[in-house]
């Protein structure tokens, strides 16, 4: 696999799956990322943000009949695969590589 | 996440647009999911923000969706670069590389196909959309057929045809006539359709509420019953259609109960109409008169030839029984189509108009050939590396082939857009003199030919230049030249003087044309009307037949007001007439000339029939020229009757004689006394000005006119006596209506609206054509110039005259310019005939205006070729050997 670097946004949500336990669909993400950014998210950029990483391998979907959800309507549920694991681990490391040592920065604040 | 709901908000509805895009887009199954997750998420968001967000949330989103997809698809599809949209997308980066090309050429494309949708859309309102009448082709107008012209019924005619004809389904004659409306307010004019109980049933239309009348309410005596519009019930009546019914109007002082609400358009054949009062018809004690517009619906089984023959059958059995009234043998009776009669003489109009746009649109078109050929020069070098390092000759024309894609579907939206405005504007424009043109809209039709037309443009201006480009693109050869005097280059500008010659030869019959309008135009213009237009103010006057039921309750009224409105300061006179110059004629009346008697199966002769009071004459300043005018002894009851001519009918009908004290019967009688003429007056036009040569009778009245114009000369501007006037007839009878008052300028003016719209138009036509072709007579000299640097260097310092230099060079652009011209003759002989009907004082062939015509062409095209051939000149030659 070519080595592809996350977009900010694509971290957001493959970090979103993760805090909803690891499996999630587009409306409780949509919320759970507007609480945590304090802004309104569009559920169509999380779609195809979705779709995107799904196509490069990072996240996995399978679909939920409509009998079985309690909304009665159909949902597509993400986890996020290993690959994507990995790309998020090393998008973190480098993170904090850039940030080490400026603590007093992020206390000020 | 939030609980599950047992009552969900229902999400507003999704946008047809959206929907159709992402279905394009997405499986079934993923739009399901996506609109199944929208809503969901619109359910949260309700529960925690209100409803309000929540939609507006919705809508952001859906609107969102189709086009981060789509944006999302083609980013894809340009990483993985397959060659199709690839290609589509690299002929777009290009063009938009060069913006000035790309934004002429969609322009003046645009321009060109905004045109010819805007008068398509016209020709789409007449010819092609069915009018609003169910099986349009059954209904017929019936009328006297006297060829070349068309009369009306009369009365007579009508009650023969209701009683005797077995090939119509049902039969309804109609009348279009102003009334005195009383309403709360006081008085105003309404035109109304009287019309015969069958109407709406003929039309095959209904009441949208309530009942036609029936045959017994046509009946004279009855009460008055009327129909109206709900526009009309929402501006006159208590409670509005809904409550209208039954409620009574008051039309000329007379009550009409309202018995039916109207749908809301009643069709071409009722523009505009309102009321349709029931009209009863008094038996008539003549045959004539002849006002009465019938239609008929032919039965299901009945051919238009067997009706046809069936009213002349009836026509001939009635013949003998009016014959006393009436002889006017040729006459018989016809029936058209009233699709074509609705028609009217749009046809030429718009075939003229429709030329004209589209010549425009050719010349816009051969210039972006124009463009792309000269470009596709400047590129050589460009396309030769691509070919050099691999792309095919195929792929190369692609790419030409995708750009003038690109270029005619920009040149067709911006062609849309404008359609749109055009056809909103056209009732402004055209209005006036074409009576339909509020009916144009953009349907799919009209946008489908837009399209077509787009398309074609695509197709057209590429094939030039991607054949030109034929693949054999000699990469050493090309950088050798460097983009010069290749055999490439030497064909292009062969092929570029050929589409340059083909513009002009397409501007010169506009240009005619444009002449011989705008020559039309000011000789109307300047033509004398034959009264003194510039003291005149007309203006009519309605007195109702309830409040002035005769002649003495007229004369009544007339005599103070025509005395108190001359004692006004300012007012040199005052006078009465039933018409009123220069187009405002409703009465053509036929005659028989005692010494000069209708041939046998020959139409009698006619003319505008004007009755006028005392004075008539010297308000207008209309000149006596030869024996008397009217003397008050004439208005006596046992007075012979006596006419006054005007100069065109003496022309007509005694040329080179004098026609005083010739007699005539007029209307068609052969019993009665003989009416003499008196005296031949200046001739004034009725009918339309230019269209005098029919000529005028005035026939003598007292004051005593029901519906009349007054005319008032004034010292100075007549517009300064206009409200004294209309105060004076106000405080005489506040309730008689005054209607269309104008000045002698004003009337002026508006019959000049058609020629001067028209010359206007097709200047503006020509004008943008004349540039586009001229910019391309500019581009070839200017090129050729730019080629012969070194040539035109080398003659100079071997000590050639400038003088040959610029001859060289002006020939180079004018030879071009001369051919097109040559060409362009040709078609403007061939073409200026569709003019003819539009055309006043000048023929279509008119060598003066072709010639002005053509010295403009040829003067414009030199000024461009001058340009360049002077930097020709100032060439100099020892830094342009220098370089070469």
């Amino acid at each position: 696999m070519t080595r592809y670097g996350l977009g900010g946004f694509e971290q957001q949500v493959l970090l979103t799956i993760l805090q909803l336990g690891g499996e999630a669909y587009s409306v409780p993400m949509v919320l759970e990322m507007e609480q945590r950014s304090g802004r309104e998210v569009s559920q169509a950029a999380v779609y195809i943000a979705l779709r995107r990483l799904e196509g490069k391998g990072l996240v996995v979907s399978r679909m939920e009949a409509a009998e079985r959800t309690d909304s009665g309507r159909e949902r597509r549920w993400f986890r996020v695969t290993p690959s994507g694991l990995e790309l998020l681990r090393d998008a973190h490391r480098t993170m904090s590589r850039f940030w080490e040592g400026l603590d007093g920065i992020v206390e000020e604040r | 996440m939030s609980a599950p709901h047992t009552h969900r908000p229902t999400p507003p509805p999704v946008p047809v647009w959206v929907r159709w895009t992402l279905r394009r887009l997405l499986d079934e199954r993923e739009l399901r999911v996506v609109l199944d997750e929208l809503s969901e998420l619109h359910a949260a968001v309700a529960d925690r923000h209100g409803r309000r967000v929540a939609d507006r949330r919705y809508r952001r989103q859906l609107r969102q969706y189709p086009v981060r997809l789509l944006v999302g698809r083609l980013r894809a599809a340009q990483s993985a670069s397959s060659p199709g949209t690839g290609e589509v997308a690299r002929a777009a980066r290009s063009l938009l590389g060069a913006p000035a090309l790309t934004s002429t050429i969609v322009l003046t494309v645009g321009i060109g196909i905004g045109g010819c949708t805007t008068i398509f859309a016209m020709v789409d309102a007449l010819y092609l959309r069915p009018l609003p009448y169910p099986d349009a082709d059954r209904l017929a107008w019936i009328y006297t057929d006297a060829p070349p012209n068309r009369f009306p019924f009369s009365v007579v005619d009508f009650q023969a045809l209701e009683e005797q004809q077995t090939t119509f389904a049902r039969v309804a004659a109609t009348r279009s006539v102003g009334r005195a409306l009383t309403t709360s307010d006081g008085v105003e004019l309404v035109r109304v359709m009287e019309a015969t109980p069958g109407l709406l049933e003929t039309w095959g239309l209904s009441v949208v509420r309530g009942r036609t009348p029936t045959d017994a309410e046509g009946v004279p005596g009855s009460r008055g019953t009327a129909m109206v519009t709900t526009g009309f019930a929402d501006r006159h009546l208590r409670g509005g259609a809904g409550g209208a019914l039954g409620q009574a109007i008051t039309l000329d002082g007379e009550p009409y109960e309202v018995i039916g609400i109207l749908p809301p358009t009643l069709g071409p054949l009722a523009r505009d109409m309102d009321v349709v009062p029931t009209l009863c018809l008094d038996p008539p004690s003549r045959k004539g008169p002849f006002f009465l517009r019938v239609f008929g619906r032919l039965r299901p089984d009945v051919e238009p030839g067997t009706a046809g023959r069936e009213l002349r059958a009836i026509d001939d059995r009635l013949f003998p029984l009016w014959a006393d009234s009436y002889q006017d043998r040729n006459a018989s009776w016809g029936l058209m189509d009233v699709t074509e009669s609705a028609r009217g003489d749009a046809g030429p109009l718009l075939g003229v108009l429709m030329a004209a746009v589209g010549m425009v649109l050719l010349i816009a078109l051969s210039n972006a050939s124009n463009l792309l050929l000269a470009r596709l020069g400047g590129r050589t070098r460009e396309l030769a590396v691509r070919a050099a390092l691999g792309a095919s000759g195929g792929r190369i024309r692609a790419h030409l082939l995708v750009e003038s894609a690109w270029l005619a579907a920009g040149g067709g939206a911006l062609g849309l857009g404008l359609a749109r405005a055009g056809v909103a504007a056209f009732p402004a424009v055209a209005g006036d003199w074409l009576g339909r043109a509020g009916e144009a809209r953009l349907t799919p039709h009209t946008v489908a030919f837009a399209l077509v037309l787009a398309a074609a443009g695509a197709v057209l201006f590429a094939a030039l230049p991607a054949l030109r480009s034929d693949g054999r693109h000699d990469l050493a050869a090309a950088l050798r030249a460097g983009g010069r005097s290749s055999t490439a280059g030497l064909s292009r500008q062969r092929s570029r003087r050929f589409l340059v010659a083909g513009q002009l030869a397409i501007v010169m019959p506009l240009l005619a044309g444009a002449t011989l309008l705008l020559g039309t135009f000011v000789r109307l213009q300047r033509m004398d009307p034959g009264f003194d237009s510039d003291h005149v103010l007309t203006m009519g006057v309605m007195l109702s037949p309830v409040a002035y039921p005769d002649a003495a309750s007229r004369e009544r009224f007339w005599q103070p007001a025509l005395a108190r409105i001359e004692s006004l300061p300012g007012v040199v006179g005052a006078g009465l007439a039933t018409e009123r110059p220069p187009d405002d004629v409703n009465v053509v009346n036929n005659f028989d000339l005692e010494d000069r008697p209708t041939q046998p199966g020959q139409p009698e002769r006619v003319a505008a029939w004007v009755v006028v009071g005392p004075s008539y004459f010297e308000t207008m300043g209309i000149p006596v020229v030869e024996g008397r005018g009217f003397a008050r002894a004439d208005l006596d009851d046992d007075a012979p009757p006596v006419v006054l001519a005007d100069e065109a009918w003496a022309r007509r009908n005694y040329p080179g004689e004098s026609p005083i004290g010739r007699r005539l019967y007029e209307g068609g009688q052969t019993t009665g006394p003989r009416t003499t003429i008196v005296g031949v007056v200046g001739t004034v036009p009725y009918n339309g000005l230019g269209t005098s040569e029919l000529g005028a009778m005035y026939q003598p009245t007292a004051n005593r006119l029901s519906d009349a114009w007054l005319m008032v000369r004034a010292a100075g501007d007549p517009n300064d006596i206009a409200p004294q006037v209309r105060e004076e007839l106000r405080r005489l009878d506040p309730s008689v209506p005054v209607v269309r008052p104008a000045t002698g300028r004003e009337l002026l003016h508006d019959a000049l609206a058609r020629p001067r719209h028209l010359s206007l138009l097709l200047s503006v036509f020509s004008a943008v054509a004349l540039g586009l072709a001229v910019v391309g007579v500019y581009g070839i000299t200017a090129y050729s110039v730019q080629r012969r640097r070194g040539d035109i260097a080398v003659r100079l310092a071997l000590g050639g005259a400038p003088g040959e230099v610029l001859g060289r060079t002006l020939w180079e652009g004018m030879r071009v310019s001369l051919a097109g011209l040559a060409a362009g003759l040709v078609a403007a002989l061939l073409l200026t005939g569709a003019l003819s009907g539009m055309l006043y004082g000048v023929a279509p062939r008119d060598p003066a205006s072709l010639g002005l015509a053509a010295a403009v062409l040829l003067g414009v095209s030199a000024a461009a070729c001058l340009i360049p051939a002077i930097g020709a000149v100032r060439v100099d030659p020892a830094s342009t050997l220098r370089e070469e």
